[in-house]
């Protein structure tokens, strides 16, 4: 590893930043980095496709789980690009087969769920720790980045489910409506093609993915290892210090007097004005002893720049940065305050959203537990009772309720019939009759049933012995109201005794 | 759901013609009554039946079948994109050696015309059976010709295969009297067709040789003069015109049916209470044929069609809402 061929900038980034520095090494160099993964995935994929032929899910389930070992070579692959080899130059079988083995065990049980994965990779397959000393490496590593790295999780595998689902769909939609296959077979369908050719689109979404969960998680562990070792302090160093031997370099090759005159003025002047010279020449601080240093150091440290003295003369907030920072976490209560809403990166807006998505699912629970208490109560209320049917107190535009009917029915419709007026007469003895049936004898009947569809209903009810009583007074019904055709006086008077006999 | 009634209220002759039609028609087209009640309807209240049916269900044998049972003229039109309005109506054409125009009619000058998949041709073509349909005329060169009565159009339209179609124009579509839903026989039926039919008992020459000469068009008119007579109730009448009504301000309908749904309606309900030997209409009678009179007459909310509704699910949840006639 040679840090003057980086061929990123080396410079601190936000967490934030270096993601999507990942992202933009993932698209420069993804062709590479997905045959490194899709290669050995799809020869895993056809011989185990082949011995479990019947059970593909086993295929798709196995190449899940695998995923750990197959990002090792992409992310191989991505640590020589990053520093200028474009090959995988000296890496042999042996090598290849100690990449993929080296602590696999715990990478596929324990560890198969960690959410850091990609993150902590790079310490498992480039620095080649495992047991205790890698974990102290992932403490220090994920102080910062850990928790930006759960979330590249969590965004990737719902891109890589959001991409397994929009293939059928897209399918779905370019068949179009008037070919309605159903679709419930490739569900249905146990060990059949369509599940293997499923496995494969699954297997050709997660390749996709892949290259950019890899580049991702390996610019995040660049970062932090460029925070920590200050690649970028020592980069400056090694710049300036081949300037300066070069400009060196220069000075000796000088060969005549003049020149050698001429360069040793130059670099007088040069030493004399540049900044490093006159602490280098004539610092005290060289002759001193350390004990002497530190108390120098320590005057300097109370002395502006270190130490910046202002009056304030009204109440200010106080800022919970550097010596105030344990002091403001333990009152929860001013957390907000604490934020930086609008940072240069935009992490803000992720916190803002993390936030978002926890009060999102809190109410979704609370709503849930609502809906499954309001479900439980309603069983519990709603089972011993039976559904209440509301008897119609007006069929047909006719007011069949009790306080709507004569006290004696008989004596009205005589009345009626001594006045001629049958229809008023017939009317009287219909509304009677399926008063009491629909309120005495509990026949279903809606209000916005016709003289026919009452008819019916109440055939419906075999139990009643109606002698064929209703069918006949509805057929006398029909003619009077609608044919105009008045029955006889003695039919009335028949049909009225007959139904209060059997309606009684 | 209907009730013997005691006497015959309608002379003998004319539920006589009405049973030969229906009989001999279901006869041919086998486990479709409803669909045979349904036109024949129509044909009482010189309205035009919209089918509308996937290919093979009999509506050409249909068609065909009531022309052989009143020795009426039947001509088929295959409606194609490339179909002109002149390939219908008619034309006239320049006699070099007489030296004049003659005028040569097109296939509506029958007296039942099938218009096969009539979405198939453009709109224009589509408007030229405007006229044909509501004024019984044709305009050739400025002079109209009147069709010979009994006339009756019955347009089919295919539910799929909707690539390449021209939807019916809403004026168009109001000239329909009834649309028609024409589905697969039960199994029963199409057992009993598929034996009649291999079995040779099906055969149209066999069934027109028995049915020609039983009714012809004079009795066809007179069954539509019956059906005018038939008594009306103020009330059933009202009743009606408020289900049409009430589809206009119904708020799952985007646009309602018109009066001419109303005419439809009270028309219908009149035919189907002569083919039920009554010569009253009951509201049972506007009911039934609402369905068939008003579903292609109304056009449902964006929202409705969203949820899955249909228009007969709409019209049947709306006659729930609508008093029946008050006495």
């Amino acid at each position: 590893m040679n840090l003057t061929d980086l061929q990123i900038r080396a410079q601190v980034r936000t967490p934030w930043q270096a993601l999507d520095l990942g992202v933009l090494m993932g698209r420069r160099w993804f062709k590479a980095l997905w045959l490194a993964w899709l290669v050995p995935a799809v020869m895993l994929f056809l011989p185990l496709s082949v011995i479990f032929f019947d059970s593909p899910w086993i295929v798709a389930m196995v190449l899940w789980w695998l995923k750990p070992l197959l990002e090792r070579l992409p992310l191989l692959l991505l640590s020589r690009f990053l520093f200028g080899e474009n090959s995988l130059r000296g890496v042999d079988w042996r090598q290849l087969r100690s990449l993929w083995l080296f602590d696999c065990l715990s990478a596929l049980l324990w560890r198969r769920f960690d959410l850091q994965r990609s993150f902590r990779q790079a310490v498992t397959v480039l620095e080649k720790q495992k047991g205790r000393a890698r974990a102290t490496r992932c403490q220090t590593l994920s102080y910062n980045g850990g928790s930006e790295a759960v979330w590249l999780t969590l965004v990737l595998v719902h891109l890589e489910m959001l991409l397994v689902v929009a293939g059928p769909v897209l399918a779905i939609m370019l068949v179009g409506d008037f070919v309605e296959p159903d679709w419930f077979w490739l569900f249905d369908a146990e060990g059949g093609w369509p599940e293997h050719v499923s496995n494969a689109f699954t297997l050709l979404c997660m390749s996709v993915v892949a290259p950019f969960y890899v580049s991702s998680g390996f610019a995040l562990y660049i970062n932090r290892r460029v925070e920590l070792e200050a690649w970028d302090l020592e980069l400056l160093f090694r710049q300036i210090a081949s300037e300066r031997k070069s400009a060196g370099e220069a000075a000796a090759g000088a060969t005549s007097s003049v020149m050698m005159l001429a360069g040793t003025l130059l670099l007088s002047l040069a030493l004399t004005f540049m900044p490093a010279a006159p602490v280098m020449a004539a610092n005290p601080l060289l002759d001193s002893t350390p004990e002497q240093s530190k108390e120098e150091v320590l005057v300097l440290l109370e002395e502006p720049p270190f130490v910046i003295e202002k009056e304030h003369t009204r109440w200010s907030l106080k800022e919970f940065d550097g010596v105030d920072k344990e002091e403001s976490e333990s009152d929860w209560g001013s957390w907000l305050d604490d934020w930086d809403f609008e940072p240069s990166d935009g992490s803000g807006v992720y916190r803002v959203a993390e936030v978002l998505v926890w009060v999102g699912i809190l109410a979704l629970l609370v709503l849930l537990a609502r809906a499954l208490m309001r479900h439980l109560n309603g069983l519990e209320v709603s089972e011993p009772l039976e559904p209440a049917r509301t008897m119609p107190q007006v069929v047909m535009g006719m007011s069949i309720a009790a306080d709507s009917l004569p006290e004696d029915i008989t004596a009205a419709v005589t009345e009626a019939l001594e006045r001629g007026d049958t229809r008023v007469a017939l009317s009287l003895v219909y509304r009677y009759a399926l008063h009491r049936l629909v309120h005495h004898h509990g026949v279903a009947v809606e209000s916005w049933y016709t003289e026919l569809e009452c008819a019916q209903a109440v055939r419906a009810y075999e139990t009643l012995a109606l002698e064929g009583l209703f069918d006949e007074l509805t057929q006398t019904w029909l003619s009077q109201a609608y044919a105009h055709e008045a029955p006889a006086r003695g039919k009335v008077e028949q049909l009225l005794t007959g139904l209060r006999k059997v309606l009684s | 759901m209907t009730i013997e009634m005691e006497d015959a209220r309608v002379a003998r002759d004319v539920t006589g013609k009405i049973d030969f039609l229906r009989s001999s028609i279901g006869s041919l087209l086998i486990g479709q009554d409803e669909v045979v009640d349904q036109v024949l309807i129509a044909l009482l209240c010189r309205g035009h039946v919209l089918l509308e049916g996937v290919p093979g269900l009999g509506k050409t044998l249909l068609v065909r079948a009531l022309a052989t049972c009143f020795d009426g003229r039947f001509r088929r039109i295959q409606f194609t994109p490339d179909l002109m309005p002149a390939d219908m109506t008619g034309h006239a054409i320049y006699d070099m050696k007489e030296g004049r125009f003659h005028v040569r009619k097109g296939p509506v000058f029958t007296n039942l015309l099938l218009a096969d998949e009539i979405n198939r041709s453009p709109a224009k073509t589509q408007a030229a059976l405007l006229e044909v349909m509501q004024e019984h005329q044709v305009t050739i060169e400025g002079k109209a010709y009147a069709l010979e009565p009994p006339f009756m159009v019955l347009a089919t339209q295919n539910p799929i295969e909707q690539e390449g179609t021209y939807p019916l124009p809403e004026a168009e579509l109001d000239r329909f009297l009834m649309k028609v839903f024409i589905d697969y026989p039960a199994f029963d039926d199409e057992t009993r067709l598929v034996r009649q039919v291999t079995g040779g008992e099906l055969s149209m020459a066999a069934i027109s040789s028995r049915l020609n000469g039983a009714l012809d068009a004079d009795d066809i008119q007179a069954l539509q003069q019956a059906a005018e007579r038939v008594t009306l109730d103020d009330q059933v009448l009202a009743y009606a015109v408020r289900l049409v009504q009430a589809t206009r301000n119904a708020s799952s309908i985007l646009k309602g049916a018109g009066p001419r749904a109303s005419i439809g309606l009270v028309s219908a309900a009149k035919a189907w209470a002569l083919m039920n030997g009554r010569d009253f209409v009951l509201p049972d009678d506007v009911k039934q044929v609402a369905l068939p009179v008003m579903r292609h007459r109304i056009l449902l909310a964006p929202e409705s069609e969203i949820e899955g509704f249909t228009p007969d699910r709409v019209l049947q949840q709306l006659m729930q809402t609508v008093d029946a006639p008050r006495t």
